[in-house]
């Protein structure tokens, strides 16, 4: 595994549909359930030399939210250039200003289309 | 976030956007072509829609759909605004700022207005599409389009995780590079390069099949923190590549220098501007001045701007203000405490420094609360228009001074005076075309909103070249009305005072819009409940102007504080003209009036404050008190009173809400040693003292002694 995706949602249903469109787009993904989960995770990733080439976030999580999620990845110096992108289902302003405040390099609104999504990784990842 | 903050955000930014709405729909009358400002109208519709949507105002979502689905017809046509679609547009405006200002924006208050809306928008939308779908098959061709693009992103683009460079080729997608520049103008030396910097833009000339819209959206992302900018070049094509141009021009172009720079290097020979001067073409004003305006353009679009509740502006002035007080409080108590030794000067030095920062943090916190005037103005451009139509009047709207600012406390509530002002304007000032050529003028007639800073004061001036004030007529009405006697001739300033009284007015006809005689007069006193003032002038024939003046903001004042026996009083500075210590013989009575001063070579009214305010005095004689000089626009007096202590800047505490208007006071204030001093209405002075002199004065009696 060398190129992959990390994603964060507590929904089920979300996590596997991202999981399922992103490999479907040739890439390979790592999921946790919250912003703490994705601490964690990302911590073990970076002990085994590993990096993810993208995130993909949703902004309502327990424990520990997207937006602070952001932020702590942002403090991270080996992770803050990792592009992150916001899963949201706020209004437009709403969306762009919260992910934007956080570090984020983009957004995308939820209930969203697998081409959607995968157009908007293509921003990002190669 | 709450439902009520949600709301309250919705309904501000639906203003602001019925707003652009309706300024876009007013320029585009005159200019139907202007595919930016159609974008923008569109936006604007798209954004309310957007935002109703989401709160779940299906009224207004409903109604701004169809309306956003001619715009977007009108927008994909190419072809311009077509005349017929602008009374819709301004109905459907109405009908959405009729639900937004109701109150309940998810009523069904305006069911019938959105149902008809609605009605009229589908109509138009199935009509509008047989004279597009005729034009349609030259321009169908999906063909090739052009466009240039040129990026700048801000250096640390790489922080937001995002890279130039899969946009870029995400760009190379779409079509083929016909020229790529990358300016490296910024890049520094390597030693100096930060490896976490963007130091690279880019100009790109495209030919694609994609739309506009589809290259936006490969940028989505950045195009709001960077420079994105993406324009279709059209049949100039020819004149991008083989055209004749400047070096200049050209390098400027591919983005590969700034026209500063190119400027910069005109500038080692001479300035077009300069070199225009020398030819004679130009006065050097007017190249400084273009200038100016160019400069402040650039400030303005480099201005960082936050959305700030007023109400937490508020709340940080009033906080300064409770500063200010406890400050001076803590002055005065610490040199009573240490008297008259060295320690003193100092502890005083850093408390005046203390006082220079509250005042510095004061004066920022109020600009935060300053919003331009040009807001409001653009407001009455429909209003006039609408106005103008109604009456069968050419009427022009010219402003000027819109970058003016002020409290927005203010504005809010200078707004329906000038409405009133300006709608008398149309109303009575100004003649219909007919007369106006009669009278040997151009047929349109012309309104001049005005607004600019003078002495510390916002001046806001509304006038007409219409008909004037008819001078005759109101003397006329007020002969009838008893207000002047029947042999006296009254001044012309007297006269036009008289408009501003309640119930007179002289309009012959009681029309829809005003001349109901319940005018002017509460036009006066909404500006002198802002503690400002108007003033008349007018000519026969020529026009009429009223000219409202402002005080900067709502809450301080600088005032002289002055004793009169045991009270204080602050008198507010920008209504001092000074003072006077008044020798035997400068006080004198006049006849039948109450007592008149000679200051140098003319006679103000005298009166005394004790006297007006029936109160105590130490001195009751004009000569051993002091005399301080007021004025109320371009009257004046003298008042008398005991002392003056000093200036003071003073939080004025309104007391309207607990007690009747009292004439003479404008509000209260606290003093350093908490007590409390009352803030003298000067204008209302003036009043007392006119009273005074009519029930056949008591000062008479002091003129003797």
């Amino acid at each position: 595994m060398n190129k992959f995706i990390f994603v964060l949602d507590d929904s089920k249903t979300v996590r596997a549909s991202l999981e399922y469109t992103l490999s479907k787009g040739g890439y390979e993904v790592v999921a946790a359930v919250d912003g703490q989960d994705g601490l964690e995770r990302l911590q073990e990733l970076g002990n085994k030399g590993k990096k993810p080439a993208m995130i993909i976030t949703d902004i309502n999580m327990p424990r520990m939210d997207g937006i602070t999620f952001i932020k702590e990845v942002k403090k991270n110096t080996a992770l803050k250039f990792i592009p992150i992108l916001v899963l949201t289902t706020e209004s437009q302003e709403q969306k762009k200003m919260e992910g934007k405040n956080a570090g984020a390099a983009g957004w995308l609104v939820k209930p969203f289309k697998p081409e959607q999504l995968i157009a908007v990784v293509k921003k990002f990842v190669k | 976030m709450a439902g009520e903050d949600m709301l309250k955000i919705f309904i501000e930014e639906t203003e602001e956007n019925l707003q652009s709405l309706e300024e876009g729909l007013l320029e585009l009358e005159d200019n139907p072509g202007d595919m930016g400002l159609i974008d923008l109208v569109f936006r604007a519709m798209h954004t309310i829609k957007g935002g109703a949507g989401l709160m779940g105002f299906t009224q207004i979502s409903q109604a701004a759909h169809h309306l956003e689905n001619i715009l977007d017809q009108i927008r994909q046509s190419g072809e311009g605004m077509p005349r017929e679609v602008f009374s819709l547009m301004f109905a459907g405006l109405d009908v959405l700022r009729q639900l937004l200002e109701s109150g309940d924006p998810e009523g069904t208050a305006y069911q019938k207005e959105v149902a008809e809306l609605i009605r009229k928008a589908d109509l138009y939308a199935a009509g509008g599409e047989t004279p597009a779908e005729k034009e349609a098959p030259p321009k169908a061709s999906p063909g090739k389009r052009y466009y240039k693009l040129e990026l700048k992103f801000k250096p640390d683009l790489f922080a937001t995780g995002t890279d130039p460079l899969m946009l870029l080729l995400e760009l190379e997608e779409t079509g083929v590079f016909l020229e790529n520049y990358v300016n490296m103008a910024k890049l520094p030396p390597l030693q100096e390069l930060d490896p976490q910097q963007l130091y690279l833009s880019w100009t790109i000339f495209l030919e694609t099949g994609s739309s506009k819209e589809e290259l936006e959206n490969i940028f989505i992302f950045v195009a709001d923190d960077n420079e994105i900018k993406i324009d279709e070049i059209t049949n100039e094509l020819d004149q991008w590549f083989h055209g004749e141009k400047r070096t200049g021009e050209m390098l400027v172009e591919r983005g590969l220098i700034s026209p500063e720079e190119v400027e910069e290097v005109l500038a080692k020979q001479k300035r077009v501007g300069e070199l225009l001067v020398l030819e004679g073409k130009l006065a050097s004003g007017q190249v400084s001045k273009v200038m100016q305006t160019q400069q402040r353009f650039r400030e303005q679009e480099q201005a960082n701007t936050i959305r700030v509740d007023t109400g937490k502006l508020e709340e940080i002035l009033n906080y300064i203000a409770e500063l200010l007080i406890a400050q001076s409080r803590v002055k005065e108590l610490v040199s009573k405490m240490l008297g008259e030794r060295a320690a003193v000067a100092e502890v005083l030095n850093a408390f005046q420094e203390v006082d220079k920062i509250i005042r510095f943090l004061q004066e920022e916190v109020m600009t935060t609360s300053m919003i331009p005037i040009g807001g409001t103005f653009m407001r009455f451009q429909r209003m006039v228009r609408d106005l103008a139509r109604e009456k069968g009047k050419e009427i022009e709207l010219v402003m000027s001074g819109k970058e003016t600012e002020l409290d927005k406390k203010v504005i809010e509530q200078i707004t329906d005076p000038l409405k009133h002002l300006i709608r008398n304007a149309v109303d009575h000032g100004l003649e219909t075309a007919e007369e106006r050529l009669a009278a040997g003028k151009k047929p349109q007639g012309t309104i001049h909103l005005n607004a600019f800073h003078q002495e510390g004061n916002i001046v806001i001036e509304i006038s007409d070249d219409g008909r004037g004030i008819n001078e005759e007529a109101v003397l006329a009405k007020a002969r009838e009305r008893g207000l002047v006697e029947k042999d006296r001739l009254p001044s012309q300033a007297e006269l036009q005072r008289l408009l501003f009284m309640p119930g007179f007015s002289t309009a012959k006809e009681v029309s829809d819009i005003s001349g109901r005689g319940v005018g002017l007069d509460v036009v006066a006193n909404n500006i002198k409940n802002l503690r400002g003032s108007v003033e008349l002038f007018s000519e026969r024939g020529k026009g009429t102007k009223f000219s409202i003046k402002l005080p900067l903001t709502l809450a301080i004042i600088d005032g002289m504080m002055v004793r009169v026996g045991t009270e204080r009083f602050i008198i507010p500075l920008t209504s001092i003209m000074e003072f006077i210590k008044a020798r035997q013989g400068d006080i004198r009575q006049a006849e039948g009036k109450g007592l008149i001063m000679q200051l140098r070579n003319e006679y103000i009214p005298y009166s005394a404050l004790y006297q007006l305010l029936h109160l105590e005095a130490e001195h009751t004689r004009p000569t051993e008190g002091i005399l301080v000089i007021i004025k109320d626009g371009q009257k004046k007096m003298a008042l008398l009173v005991d002392e003056i202590i000093g200036q003071e800047q003073v939080v004025i505490k309104s007391i309207k809400e607990n007690m009747e208007q009292v004439d003479g006071v404008a509000g209260v204030t606290i003093m350093g040693d908490g007590k409390v001093a009352i803030i003298l209405d000067v204008s209302s002075l003036f009043r007392l003292v006119r009273k005074a002199d009519y029930s056949g004065s008591e000062t008479a009696k002091v003129a003797g002694s």
